[in-house]
């Protein structure tokens, strides 16, 4: 039987009921799109089914129809031992905050281990880059050595900001582990080249086999049907941020 | 299904003396597929697909439809010199710079 959970703004419909100690994911339309193109990737990879659907007033009104049945473009999808969390609609700006806490409270619930957020950082120069890099951040002293064990370059000094830079911060609040690996990435072009390298460092990070060969692949396939919801999260992020920070 | 053009996603910026535009062409693999045409203060671009590629269009409620053709025409914030445009095609993307006329003031002697 669903469950439903109210939060600031938010609610979780729950599907089923979670095991504790599941890794979470993190990969909401941003920059690049690089987070949603390696969580769907990954879904897709590992068969993941819904888990939970997130829902808020602030949402707009669409729903996404897959054979025939809705479903909510904001969701939670699980294999039985990593949680991604992702939508196919961009956050609305005014809606970050909440949700980073709607999250996080949920997350701290469900007794997740850690959570890894996937996101790309623009640079006007991708063009020229071949295999775009990672860098990671952690939200503790401890994890920062993690990253190092890894080999995971680190994000030493700069801004972040969105749902994710939020989740990073209230999940310290609440002890848990949180990693954020970020690639190079077009600023607004959808990126499934910086998609695959963050993957690639998730497998590093997690211990995990993830195969992007496909991803690549399938690379411009990909570039046009997401081509639109790229736009619409460039357009919530320069409506989110000062300039000095897009 | 029905063929329709796309408009691609692009870029403006702009730096001293020119306007820097560049164009996501994913499935264009050559140069030759890209025809760019300018005026003083207009770009289009067409580019090609030369295959069938199915498209599920937000806009159109998910309705998949086959692309013909990339199409975008850009009007420029200023006049540009239309006879010293420069073009590369690299890696699905397309960089177009258009430099800026520079309109010389002329002193007008007085009668």
């Amino acid at each position: 039987m669903a469950v439903h959970l109210e939060y600031y703004d938010v609610s979780i419909l729950e599907l089923q009921p979670l095991q504790p100690n599941l890794v979470a994911v993190e990969g909401f339309p941003d920059v690049g799109l690089v987070g949603t193109i390696a969580a769907f990737h990954m879904i897709e990879k590992f068969g993941m089914k819904p888990v939970a659907f997130i829902k808020s007033p602030a949402m707009p009104p669409i729903l996404s129809v897959k054979t025939g049945i809705i479903k909510e473009p904001a969701a939670v999808y699980s294999d039985g031992k990593l949680l991604v969390i992702t939508s196919e609609i961009p956050i609305p700006p005014s809606l970050v905050k909440n949700m980073a806490l709607s999250l996080a409270d949920w997350l701290y619930e469900k007794r997740v281990s850690m959570l890894v957020s996937l996101n790309g950082y623009p640079t006007q120069r991708r063009i020229e880059i071949a295999k775009p890099e990672v860098v990671g951040i952690s939200n503790s002293e401890k994890g920062k050595e993690v990253l190092q064990e890894k080999g995971i370059k680190p994000f030493d000094e700069g801004f972040i900001a969105g749902v994710f830079a939020e989740l990073l911060a209230l999940l310290r609040d609440r002890d848990i582990d949180g990693y954020a690996l970020i690639a190079e990435s077009f600023p607004t072009y959808p990126d499934p080249g910086a998609a695959a390298s963050v993957l690639e460092a998730l497998s590093k990070l997690l211990d995990i086999k993830i195969d992007v060969s496909d991803l690549l692949e399938k690379a411009d396939e990909i570039r046009l049907n997401m081509k639109d919801l790229s736009a619409r999260a460039a357009q919530g992020r320069m409506e989110n941020l000062p300039s000095m920070y897009r | 299904m029905n063929m329709v053009n796309i408009e691609p996603l692009s870029e403006m910026y702009e730096t001293e003396n020119s306007y820097i535009i560049t164009v996501d062409l994913p499935f264009i693999k050559s140069k030759d597929q890209i025809e760019i045409y300018v005026k003083e203060n207009e770009i289009e671009i067409i580019a090609k697909a030369g295959q069938t590629i199915t498209w599920s269009s937000f806009e159109g409620f998910g309705k998949r439809v086959e692309v013909a053709t990339f199409r975008k025409k850009i009007t420029l914030p200023s006049k540009i010199n239309p006879d010293n445009v420069k073009a590369a095609f690299k890696n699905g993307i397309l960089i177009v710079e258009l430099p800026k006329l520079i309109e010389r003031r002329k002193k007008v002697e007085i009668e």
